[in-house]
């Protein structure tokens, strides 16, 4: 506080106008878009087409939400894709969790050979098509493990949260063994607690990308009521949008208002745009701590 | 001989007595084998003729031995593909470096703390979302009854599909991407900058150095290795660039101008008949090129003294 008073308020300048002029500008070019899919998604396909004002719909309507969420097949890969996020997380973290748990340990014969395996996939992979076979030859296509199972692991989320395990301070861990814990014990009520931050970054990252998640789930899952919220969007928007150059629908696929579609990316985006603005620092934090580690 | 076998004594007293760790390594490592190794190995089918019934294992192998990388060089498409990899790669990596620079030497100057926080939970947003809706919100900017064509009619032009046009749709994927990923790059810089010591500043001030002057000697060489490391990264992950976008933005009247090898096998695959052991040929030439680039970005990176990424 003293400092504050004693510091001088400086002057504004020319250049502090400008560039908050330029920030406001490019945070507006960020928001439009979003702006621009709201107005739309209360519009019908009448007014869309002859209203040559998109900025302010004349006769906002909730037709779009209401078909969404009445008798269509977006409620149920809403039910979908928050199955996969939840079980999929879960899944996530106990192999990362585990294994970093396991490589931060030290003094244990094979620690850099399984640690090497590990960072090796980072660099060389087998590519899409042999990874697509397998899962197809696990018999797992078509049910809801090809989604919760493959690409469930992420060898740089991995690396950090070990990094936060190495970290610790060891006394602890002495005084516990010495009163008899033992080592899951040790692992459950000691470490894990210690490093939660780290841990609910990671969350958040696996989170987030199980809720984007639509590729897998294209190729692995025929059957669209297995389908994840993503690829229905998908789905809906390639229907017959100019984004496939106009090209009229695949006979029997329905085809959607413009104002359907909007309302479909609304309601697929929602639970990011509720859940970030709050969580934000989580993030930020997360990349810091990638960023310092790598 | 007694050495050998006191040494292997208490390698297995060791293993022994970290028997729990290896059960913590059981789960990850059993996970990386199945969906990291196994993959490894089924790209021997780049040198074998699949067969559905036979499996990866069982497919015999293929008569030259190299005869699906005869076929992939062989093909225009391939070339083509091939080639504007490097091309997109090279454009993603110059479109989006700058960016995420000046955004964060332009936050850093602002004086309202707030709105700064306003303005960077803007800006990364769009980072958390899939290509799915960023697809969805550029067909509301740049279809035919989308926001720019109204623009352009407000002003007296004519429509126009910028969508199918095969000379735009390469720059609306790279300024796409960068309207996506400029404010979460920014971040890291954000981050390099708090790590400047005031006082430099403060020094600077007494000397009488302007703002320009600042963010020229005390900023920038604050931040350049970070800058110097991410661009090297960014080639070394330059066969990677825009799979998932180039999916969700470009439709077929244009897809020859945005294909890259990824999505090159992906139609080769699951659009066309598919001929696995090619489409695997391709995907690990794709590999072996992706290596050699992340060997070479690290070794690089180690000699500017980054430690590289491992």
């Amino acid at each position: 506080m003293a400092q504050k008073v004693k510091k001088k308020r400086k002057p504004i300048k020319v250049f502090d106008i400008v560039s908050f002029c330029i920030l406001t500008l490019l945070m507006l070019i960020v928001l439009i878009p979003f702006y621009l899919t709201i107005i739309q998604s209360f519009m019908t396909q009448q007014e869309y087409i002859m209203n040559s004002n998109t900025f302010w719909p004349t006769k906002p309507t909730l037709g779009n939400y209401r078909d969404i969420f009445v008798g269509s097949t977006m409620v149920r890969s809403f039910g979908n894709s928050v199955f996969y996020t939840v079980f999929g997380v879960i899944f996530s973290m106990f192999i990362t969790t585990t294994l970093a748990y396991g490589l931060a340990k030290k003094g244990y014969p094979g620690r850099s050979f399984f640690q090497n395996l590990a960072i090796f996939t980072m660099y060389f992979g087998g590519g899409l098509i042999p990874f697509f076979l397998l899962v197809k030859q696990l018999g797992i296509i078509n049910t809801r493990w090809a989604i919760i199972l493959p690409s469930a692991f992420s060898v740089f989320n991995m690396i950090i949260l070990r990094n936060f395990f190495e970290q610790l301070p060891p006394d602890l861990e002495e005084a516990a063994t010495l009163d008899g814990a033992g080592p899951l014990r040790v692992f459950w009520t000691i470490d894990l607690p210690l490093v939660k931050p780290a841990l609910a970054t990671l969350v958040l990252f696996y989170a987030v990308g199980r809720w984007n998640e639509w590729f897998y789930a294209s190729l692995f899952l025929g059957n669209a009521k297995l389908w994840p919220m993503q690829l229905e969007l998908r789905q809906i928007l390639w229907s017959s949008s100019e984004i496939v150059g106009n090209i009229p629908p695949e006979a029997g696929r329905p085809s959607f208002s413009e104002g359907l579609k909007a309302a479909a990316v609304m309601v697929t985006m929602l639970p990011i745009m509720l859940v970030y603005p709050f969580l934000q620092r989580y993030f930020v934090k997360g990349v810091m701590i990638g960023a310092i580690k790598s | 001989m007694t050495l050998i076998r006191v040494e292997k004594k208490t390698v297995w007293k060791r293993i022994k007595k970290n028997k729990w760790i290896y059960l913590f390594l059981l789960p990850g490592i059993v996970y990386l084998l199945l969906f990291s190794y196994v993959p490894m190995y089924g790209l021997t089918l780049a040198f074998k003729d699949f067969k559905i019934s036979a499996g990866i294992l069982a497919s015999p192998w293929s008569d030259p031995i190299y005869k699906n990388f005869v076929t992939m060089f062989g093909r225009e498409a391939f070339w083509k593909a091939f080639f504007n990899t490097f091309r997109m790669g090279f454009w993603y990596i110059i479109t989006g470096f700058p960016g995420p620079i000046i955004l964060a030497l332009l936050l850093n100057e602002l004086r309202a703390k707030r709105y700064k926080k306003v303005l960077q939970t803007a800006f990364t947003f769009p980072n958390f979302l899939s290509w799915v809706i960023i697809g969805g919100l550029m067909t509301t900017l740049f279809s035919s009854e989308g926001f720019v064509n109204m623009l352009i009619r407000m002003c007296g032009g004519e429509t126009y599909n910028f969508l199918t046009d095969n000379n735009l749709i390469r720059p609306l994927l790279y300024a796409s991407n960068v309207w996506k990923s400029v404010g979460w790059n920014a971040i890291l810089y954000l981050a390099a900058m708090a790590g400047i010591s005031p006082e430099l500043y403060e020094a600077a001030e007494v000397d009488g150095a302007n703002r320009f002057h600042k963010m020229l000697y005390i900023t920038w060489p604050g931040i350049k290795s970070t800058a110097v490391i991410l661009l090297i990264l960014a080639f070394g992950g330059i066969m990677n660039n825009g799979f998932d976008q180039i999916l969700n933005m470009v439709n077929p009247v244009v897809q020859d101008a945005a294909e890259t090898m990824d999505t090159y096998i992906y139609r080769k695959t699951f659009q066309d008949k598919p001929n696995y052991g090619f489409s695997t040929a391709m995907g690990l030439a794709k590999s072996v090129i992706n290596f050699v680039f992340l060997l070479a970005a690290n070794k690089i990176a180690k000699l500017f003294g980054e430690g590289g990424v491992m």
